[in-house]
């Protein structure tokens, strides 16, 4: 049953993004299908096999579906397995299930990736927007910083997916209601204390108090210790999916000391249970960091590592391609072309589920007929959206954040194409017979202001004639995106980013479901509301598939946003290098990076 | 003397004399004849803008990133949009606003500098430092500055499109003020011990007539340098704010955006989209900074 | 002399105070709140009123100017707002202010002595081509904007011919050399867009002086042109260069961002840059503070410098 999935998966991506020439010809390719079919992902970088499927018989998984970097020249290019993720669907049947288990021993991983100790490596990355608040944080520069020194329960396993990391293994019961995790033992923080289960319960009430609250699924008291190393979540509403929203696909869920105080950063009180500590950071320039020579996992073949900070994407790559950096932590395909031509560099792509909202805001403004909105969503052109942002390596979206890539997806709530006439009689009918003048705000932020623009072109053929206001993250953010907390007040038009997530659940319970924290469109809908209960507490793949499957109806027909593609997360290091893992979400792992 | 109206008009006279003289002279310069066929391309490209480009110049008509080919001659940009057309679309943002935005400055700084000059006493004094405090700063960076804080607010955060423009000309023209400002001074301070001046009191002219009539067409010529060099300047000040990202706003074919927009491509060796942007800025200021090398050295003779 | 340093100095202190206040009243008449900029849309209320609570934003006006003008006479802005940990000057504007330093140095380095040959030689070869070659030079690299100039250099240099890195992320404990090197890709970029300046003023002052009585006396007693040149031209056609060079230093250290953002060169112009998004007060006064005193001290010290060269200018100068 789970090869099924893996192999289908597979195949998707194949067709998805149009790479079977480049793909056929390459050996690796092969050799990664034979690995899918097996189940078995073992990533070139250091051997290390995740066996959970098969050894747990859990059903829905992640899958091997990004396998593919290959993007490169067909001489050159190479292909690094790394999984992008997916999943959060437990078990077949039966009470508990245990969703995460065999762990292969770190000792064993280290020694199999060491093949050369010591040195440093330097990484390139955005610099932070704000501060390394960890609960407070948003960016993908301070994600990356803080998961060098902070881990999670659930942390990054070789296939994309989660995997353990703090907790060894964690279980659920029936209805997904009581969630029990087994912590790690012999963890300790960088200051000598012992990690015990106490810090899991704090950490929790801090992210309670801090408001975010795991989506709306914790309250205080969620958490409780049961013995040193046992936490027990107990939770209000069904969710099959918390392990991801605990996991390093969650950032601001990084584990915490006890006694921390919320609001306290990084660099004012280094500290972690992670490899890595941080030694020098200048918000400017960059952070360096040191092995954490007690960490539990043994000793990082690298002494050092020295993230630099850029404010500007393009030098980013120019760094990279100068050779002044060893990794880098993003870059898009557009400028990027360089990179992957280029014969000394390890492309790292995934299939992710990162995304663009081209919110529409419901309650005020021009959009609150659904007909517009709908109207806008049927002038774009997604193909030739993903054609020239993406080179088409990006999978189509459908108005709705279930991702293709998902595993219960359902593809049975038929694709939007784009159609004109029907926008413009779409909008007569709204009584916009003139058409609609609008503003699309755009944050300023790798591929969205030409985004921007191509919005105007392809919607100016559907009926409406768009001005651009693309505007730095700090003014975005301030004031076109949910100006106000709960998010209130935003502009009636506009384009935001969301990074990848190994389930949809933040997608749905803070940009969609009623009063979100995210919920620019100021969108409410009962029946989405019921839907999004509905899929948290499936547990099993297929009522997940038709839980989704209403999601996707009712998101698609109300439109309270256009979302036109899914795009490949593409990152990568200098061949000096191996071992080098990293997230969709700028959490780039160095625990087993080695020189070559 | 108890001037009369012929000896005014004698003036005036002598001025146009003057003026007709100059003219003359810049005719035949070299450096004003190619300064201004540059320029006066430019202008007409602005004016006619997308009536004389092959393609329309925001709109993708094919595949990005084409490199220069006939049909193409300056390639596609990283959406597919012709850079031909959109350098010679270009030019219209950047003459709607520098020109004005120099214009205007020079304008607020000639009466700020006349007044201080011509009154000098504690406005002066304190006007001065303040002048001087400004100046003490980059011009770009005080742009910057003003823009950005701008933008960071909800009232002129809103403003977009083309009153983005007008933002943008009177945050240029206020960066320009002081530095005109100082220079009209120290000309009128060297004109109000002058005799025509001193004449002008005896008559019981008004403070303000003798500033507005007398002293002003006297200096006109360092004021008409003063321009031409600012709108040099101006070219160069609302390119690089637009490619800072806080002048002219998408989806404008400005050349200081496009250099923005397509300088991650150049990596690739996709050098057209940025080359022919930063050449049209270059000669745009080469052409303008020519014309006032020419009036320059006409007024200075 | 020491009357008139002293007279300057104070001069300038009163045009900090002067900028202070400016830049103080900007950051606060403009709408806008930085505790909610500096803790996110998302942030709840009440930890951002904590944050306006210990930032000082809810005191009352003239206690924050207060604050702020303390500040500038201690000369101790505290911490930078964003980063509540970082000492605005130890942290943040010192580093910058090196970095920035050996920037300017290096492009004045690369430039004077090239611009000022220039300069010379169009007035000794006054109106023929070579004349109008480099004066045509100069305007054109004056004319084209750094930030064009800087990504122009990177593509040739940085990343086809591999001579020059296009990124100046200078590696930790780097040599001298090494930090040259890095450093060279953006030097010249500055260097490009101020030889322009500093040729035309040095054509102009030779030109003067060439023209000069003195000058004309001089090559009538028989000297050389290289020994009229030497003695007498440059000496007087350097004042007005070096008034020139002095202020463009000012603006070397601050007015550069193009530049750095180009190459990746965290200098005084882009920490002003990410402290005005952010709005982050105290980094942008000090920042401010620190670009206006290096502008003023520059040009002080040229005046003082075509005092020392001309003994005419230093009797206008102790006279004024």
């Amino acid at each position: 049953m789970t090869i099924d999935v893996d192999q289908e998966g597979v195949a998707d991506y194949v067709v998805g993004t149009g790479l079977e020439d480049r793909l056929l010809q390459g050996r690796l390719f092969m050799d990664h299908v034979n690995e899918a079919v097996d189940g078995l992902i073992a990533s070139q970088l250091n051997g290390r096999m995740t066996r959970r499927q098969l050894a747990t018989g859990v059903l829905a998984i992640p899958a091997v579906t990004a396998l593919i970097a290959a993007c490169g020249s067909d001489k050159k290019g190479t292909t690094v397995a790394t999984g992008a993720t997916t999943g959060g669907t437990t078990a077949p049947a039966g009470a508990d299930t245990t969703l995460a288990a065999t762990e292969t021993s770190a000792a064993t991983a280290t020694s199999a990736a060491t093949s050369a100790a010591g040195g440093t490596l330097r990484v390139a990355a955005q610099a932070p927007a704000k501060t390394l608040d960890p609960i407070a944080m948003q960016d993908l520069g301070a994600y990356g910083v803080v998961a060098q020194c902070f881990e999670y329960l659930a942390g990054l396993a070789d296939d994309g997916d989660i995997g353990p990391g703090l907790a060894t293994e964690w279980t659920a019961n029936a209805d997904s209601t009581e969630w029990t995790f087994k912590l790690r033992d012999g963890v300790k923080w960088q200051n000598g204390d012992d990690f015990t289960a106490d810090d899991v319960v704090a950490t929790m009430e801090n992210i309670v108090s801090a408001g975010d609250k795991l989506g709306g699924s914790l309250k205080a008291g969620s958490a409780v210790a049961k013995d040193a190393t046992t936490v027990v979540f107990t939770l209000d509403t069904p969710n099959a999916s918390l392990p991801y929203l605990v996991s390093i696909y969650n950032p601001q869920s990084a584990i915490t000391p006890k006694g921390w105080t919320p609001g306290t950063t990084l660099d004012a009180q280094p500290d972690g249970t992670g490899p890595w500590k941080l030694t020098k950071y200048d918000p400017t320039t960059g952070a360096t960091f040191a092995r954490n020579e007690t960490w539990w996992g043994g000793q990082t073949p690298l002494d050092e590592v020295d993230w630099q900070f850029f404010t500007d994407a393009s030098s980013m790559v120019t760094a990279m391609q100068s050779k002044s950096v060893d990794a880098i932590v993003q870059f898009s395909i557009v400028g990027g072309d360089a990179l992957l031509n280029d014969p000394d560099f390890e492309t790292i792509a995934m299939r992710t589920t990162t995304h663009r909202e081209i919110w529409m805001n419901c309650t005020t403004g021009q959009f609150t007929d659904k007909r517009v909105r709908q109207a806008l969503a049927l002038s774009l052109d997604r193909p030739a959206l993903i054609q020239t942002l993406f080179e088409g390596k990006a999978d189509l979206g459908n108005d709705n954040v279930i991702a293709p890539l998902y595993p219960f997806f359902s593809d049975k709530v038929p694709q939007r194409v784009r159609d004109t006439t029907k926008a413009k009689q779409l909008l007569a009918d709204a009584g916009f017979p003139d058409g609609i003048k609008a503003t699309l705000h755009a944050v300023d932020l790798q591929e969205i202001p030409q985004l921007a623009e191509l919005v105007q072109i392809q919607a100016a053929e559907g009926g409406f004639t768009l001005e651009l206001a693309v505007e730095s993250d700090a003014t975005f953010y301030s004031s076109q995106w949910c100006p106000s907390s709960p998010c209130a007040g935003s502009a009636e038009l506009g384009i935001v980013d969301y990074g990848h997530r190994a389930t949809p659940d933040v997608f749905l319970l803070k940009a969609f479901k009623t009063g979100g924290d995210w919920n620019s469109s100021a969108y409410s809908s009962p029946a989405l509301d019921a839907a999004i209960l509905e899929y948290q507490a499936s547990a099993e793949l297929d009522k997940r598939t038709a839980a989704c499957e209403k999601i996707e109806t009712i998101m698609t027909e109300d439109t309270p946003a256009a979302i036109p593609y899914f795009y490949n997360y593409l990152g990568g290091f200098s061949k000096k290098f191996t071992g080098v893992r990293l997230s969709a979400l700028g959490q780039m792992l160095l625990d087993k990076a080695a020189t070559a | 003397m108890i001037p009369t109206v012929d000896t005014l008009s004698a003036a005036t006279i002598e001025r146009k004399q003057a003026r007709r003289e100059n003219w003359h002279l810049l005719r035949r310069r070299p450096s004003f004849i190619i300064g201004s066929v540059i320029s006066l391309f430019w202008i007409a490209c602005a004016i006619l803008g997308d009536k004389i480009t092959p393609y329309d110049p925001l709109t993708y008509t094919t595949k990005p990133k084409l490199s220069p080919r006939s049909g193409h001659w300056f390639g596609t940009d990283k959406i597919g949009r012709d850079v031909f057309s959109r350098v010679i679309a270009g030019a219209r943002d950047v003459l709607l606003v520098a020109p004005p935005a120099a214009l205007l400055g020079v304008l607020f700084g000639t009466i700020l500098g006349t007044i201080m000059g011509y009154r000098r006493g504690w406005i002066d004094l304190l006007l001065s430092r303040v002048i001087e405090a400004l100046l003490a700063l980059p011009v770009i960076l005080i742009g910057l500055l003003i823009l950005t804080l701008a933008d960071t607010s909800p009232f002129l955060g809103s403003i977009t499109f083309h009153s983005r423009k007008v933002l943008v000309i009177y945050v240029v023209s206020l960066l320009f003020t002081p530095i005109v400002a100082r220079t009209v001074r120290s000309a009128v301070i060297g004109e109000r011990e002058l005799d025509y001046v001193t004449s002008a009191k005896l008559r019981g002219e008004s403070g303000r007539f003798i500033m507005a009539r007398e002293i002003l067409p006297n200096i006109s010529g360092p004021i008409i340098v003063e321009l031409t060099v600012r709108i040099g300047y101006a070219i160069f000040t609302v390119s690089t704010l637009s490619f800072l990202g806080v002048g002219i706003q998408r989806p404008s074919p400005d050349w200081g955006l496009a250099i923005s927009d397509g300088r991650d491509l150049v990596r690739a060796n996709v050098w057209w989209p940025i080359t022919f942007p930063a050449l049209a800025i270059a000669t745009l200021v080469i052409g303008v900074n020519l014309i006032a090398d020419a009036i320059q050295s006409v007024y200075e003779r | 002399m020491i009357r008139y340093i002293a007279k300057r100095l104070f001069l300038s202190l009163v045009t900090l105070w002067l900028l202070t206040t400016i830049v103080f009243l900007m950051v606060k008449l403009l709408p806008g709140d930085p505790a909610r900029s500096l803790s996110g849309a998302q942030a709840p209320e009440a930890s951002v009123e904590a944050l306006r609570v210990k930032l000082g934003l809810k005191d009352p006006f003239m206690s924050q100017y207060w604050r702020v003008l303390k500040g500038l006479v201690t000369l101790d802005f505290g911490n930078s707002w964003k980063n509540q940990r970082t000492e605005v000057w130890s942290g943040l504007l010192a580093p910058a202010l090196f970095r920035s330093a050996k920037l300017a140095g290096l492009a004045l380095l690369i430039t004077a002595p090239l611009a000022i040959t220039a300069g010379v030689i169009a007035a000794r070869k006054r109106d023929t081509l070579i004349d109008r070659g480099i004066v045509m030079v100069g305007l054109a690299t004056s004319s084209i904007p750094e930030f064009v100039t800087g990504a122009l250099l990177a593509v040739a240099f940085g990343l086809n011919l591999h001579i020059l890195k296009p990124i100046a992320t200078i590696p930790k404990g780097a040599s001298v050399i090494t930090q040259l090197h890095y450093l060279l890709l953006p030097a010249l970029a500055m260097a490009i867009v101020y030889f322009g300046y500093i040729a035309r003023m040095m054509r102009a002052g030779a030109t003067r002086g060439l023209e000069s009585d003195y000058a004309r006396t001089a090559s009538m007693k028989g000297l050389t042109d290289g020994q009229v040149m030497r003695r007498h031209v440059l000496r007087n056609a350097l004042a007005p260069t070096i008034t020139v060079m002095s202020v463009q230093i000012g603006y070397l250290f601050g007015g550069i961002l193009g530049v750095e953002v180009v190459t990746n060169y965290p200098g005084l112009s882009t920490v002003i840059l990410n402290a005005s998004i952010s709005k982050d007060l105290p980094v942008l006064q000090f920042a401010v503070i620190v670009i206006a005193a290096i502008y003023m001290a520059s040009t002080l010290l040229a005046d003082v410098t075509i005092a020392w060269l001309n003994p005419r200018a230093r009797f206008e100068m102790e006279t004024t």
